[in-house]
């Protein structure tokens, strides 16, 4: 990915370490960081990085005090505004790596503060947040009772023996608001913990989790489960227990689910809820037009109960789809990179592009790049889809990406997006539109997706397969159920 | 105390030449791949892999694999 690192120390050798893995633009010479984003230089702007990390040493020459960080990161994010702005905890990462963090020999042969140790956790970092823009992000917190969310054992000393924790719930509420989904995971007897929820002690309450797990089996199997239930996958999950042995089993049985060591007294939860907040949870850009996700969440459920008794056919007519297909325009960059770096189900090549990416095909005459917004009778999906395709020489195209969240999957949108997609390309002249679709563990969704659109197979290689379609020779694909509106 | 072979495998992969490359006699600005940044990464990675620790002052003096293998020798 392409990343930008601004430090007030030398970060030639954290460039070095990072360059296997990212493309990496340091400032020439070091240390006018602030001058750098105060008025970045044309390079960095031709650069377009995804991410912009700031690595201050709190002990360097200029670290951001009196309002010149604050100062930096705005002016980033109008130079920027299709770019992440990452100011690293140096601090905490210096804290949580220990007095190996740094090399007192390094200030004077390398401008720098940090040890070998240290600028791995430095580099560590970097690849966390930049994993989270490709499809690394974590969607929820799946959280254990006992020890946990209170002091005490339910089972064993009684509703009275345990104390909650309430600045730890409150904690898990805000990120519970910020689009965070709740799963309950604990070992206990199912009808023993009914009685906590109507403990005015307890800030949680049973409806802010989306989903309990509550029983004697395996945690990485509730887990899995859970994960099935949500339409999420087990990486996308942070697990959150107070018992060393449990977080043992599941780093073991469920390898990228995050499972971060829990404190081992309660004067450590403040640490770690910021830890949890800073690493798996930061506040993206990206993630700006997702705040209704929790509504959202509310709109489905009501969904389902309309869709009891009737079948698949009928349902769909009920919702009263509204659907709208537009070139996408600045202000949905964010959001279509948002969707390309969750969506893994409904994702034809899971290209995982970044914002800079999709905003540079967006304003390039040889793309078409479509943004689909949906409405039912329930409530407004957002957007909830893309669609992008290459014009070639010689009247033809190629769709190169064809991404919609699993929120609005099964609504035939997608023949939508498609009819409006080739009216588009017809419309500039293409005659003969190809594609690709590349197996994943995840994308079985879109297995037959151009087939059913009328492509024709034109060979299978190992997991890709490639299609065409006359765009003069027939009818649009399939009747769609809900019909697109015009353009805006 | 590490071979001179173990060495020198172990300074290619961070140099990211082919092992054969590295040589005793290889030095810093010989090849574009080791530059003054990389000098400080190498002597940093050669200092934990083997276990010893150039003083501040000869970081920037020691200049080959050979010399840097002396201290990996004695261990300090």
């Amino acid at each position: 990915m392409k990343i930008a690192v601004l430090s007030n120390a030398s970060a030639g050798v954290l460039a070095g370490m990072l360059r296997p893995r990212h493309e990496v633009w340091i400032p020439p010479g070091w240390g006018a960081w602030a001058e750098t984003a105060a008025s970045p230089p044309r390079e960095m702007l031709a650069f377009a990085p995804a991410a912009i990390f700031l690595a201050l040493d709190p002990a360097g020459r200029n670290p951001g005090a009196g309002g010149v960080l604050e100062r930096a990161v705005a002016s980033l994010e109008s130079a920027f505004p299709y770019s992440e702005i990452f100011v690293l905890d140096m601090p905490a990462l210096a804290s949580e790596t220990g007095p190996s963090f740094f090399d007192p020999r390094m200030a004077a042969v390398a401008g720098m503060p940090w040890s070998l140790a240290g600028l791995r956790a430095i580099a560590a970092e970097i690849d966390r947040f930049a994993g989270m823009l490709q499809g690394g992000v974590k969607k929820a917190v799946a959280v254990d009772f006992d020890g946990t969310l209170w002091d005490g054992v339910l089972a064993e000393d009684g509703l009275d023996g345990i104390s909650p924790r309430p600045g730890f719930q409150k904690f898990l509420l805000s990120l519970k608001e910020r689009g965070v989904i709740l799963v309950a995971l604990s070992k206990n007897t199912p009808s023993a913990v009914e009685c906590v929820w109507s403990d005015p002690r307890m800030v949680l309450r049973k409806e802010d989790f989306s989903c309990l797990r509550i029983g004697w089996s395996e945690k990485a199997d509730n887990l899995a489960a859970a994960a099935r239930d949500l339409n999420i996958s087990p990486s996308a999950f942070v697990f959150v227990d107070d018992s060393p042995a449990e977080r043992e089993r599941m780093k073991a049985l469920s390898p990228g689910t995050a499972v971060p060591d829990f404190p081992v007294s309660p004067d450590g939860l403040p640490g770690f809820e910021r830890m949890l907040s800073r690493r798996y949870f930061p506040r993206l850009r990206t993630a700006a037009s997702s705040s209704g996700r929790a509504a959202s969440y509310a709109a489905e459920a009501a969904r389902r109960r309309a869709a009891e008794g009737l079948d698949p056919a009928e349902y769909l007519r009920s919702l009263d789809m509204r659907i709208d297909i537009a070139p996408a325009r600045p202000s949905d960059v964010m959001r279509l990179a948002e969707l390309s770096a969750r969506c893994s189900q409904f994702n034809v090549l899971t290209s995982r592009r970044t914002a800079p990416e999709i905003a540079a095909l967006a304003a390039d005459p040889r793309h078409v790049v479509l943004a689909v917004r949906a409405a039912d009778r329930f409530g407004d999906y957002g957007t909830v889809a893309f669609a992008i395709a290459r014009i070639d020489p010689g009247a033809r195209a190629e769709i190169v990406d064809f991404v919609m969240s699993c929120r609005a999957m099964n609504r035939r949108i997608e023949f939508s997006v498609e009819e409006a997609l080739e009216k588009e390309l017809s419309a500039r002249g293409v005659e003969t539109l190809f594609a690709r679709r590349d197996s994943t563990p995840k994308n079985a969704p879109v297995e037959n997706l151009f087939a059913e659109f009328g492509f024709e197979t034109v060979r299978v290689s190992g997991p890709s397969a490639f299609y065409r379609r006359r765009l003069a020779a027939g009818p649009s694909p399939a009747a769609p159920c809900p019909s697109a509106s015009p353009a805006r | 105390m590490p071979t001179e072979r173990e060495f020198l495998d172990f300074a290619a992969g961070i140099l990211g030449i082919p092992p054969p490359e590295a040589a005793m006699s290889l030095s810093c600005g010989s090849i574009p791949q080791w530059d003054s940044v990389m000098h400080i990464r190498l002597v940093l990675e050669l200092e934990e892999h083997f276990g010893f620790q150039v003083p501040v002052g000869e970081i920037a003096e020691v200049k080959t694999l050979g010399g840097l293998y002396g201290y990996a020798r004695t261990g300090k």
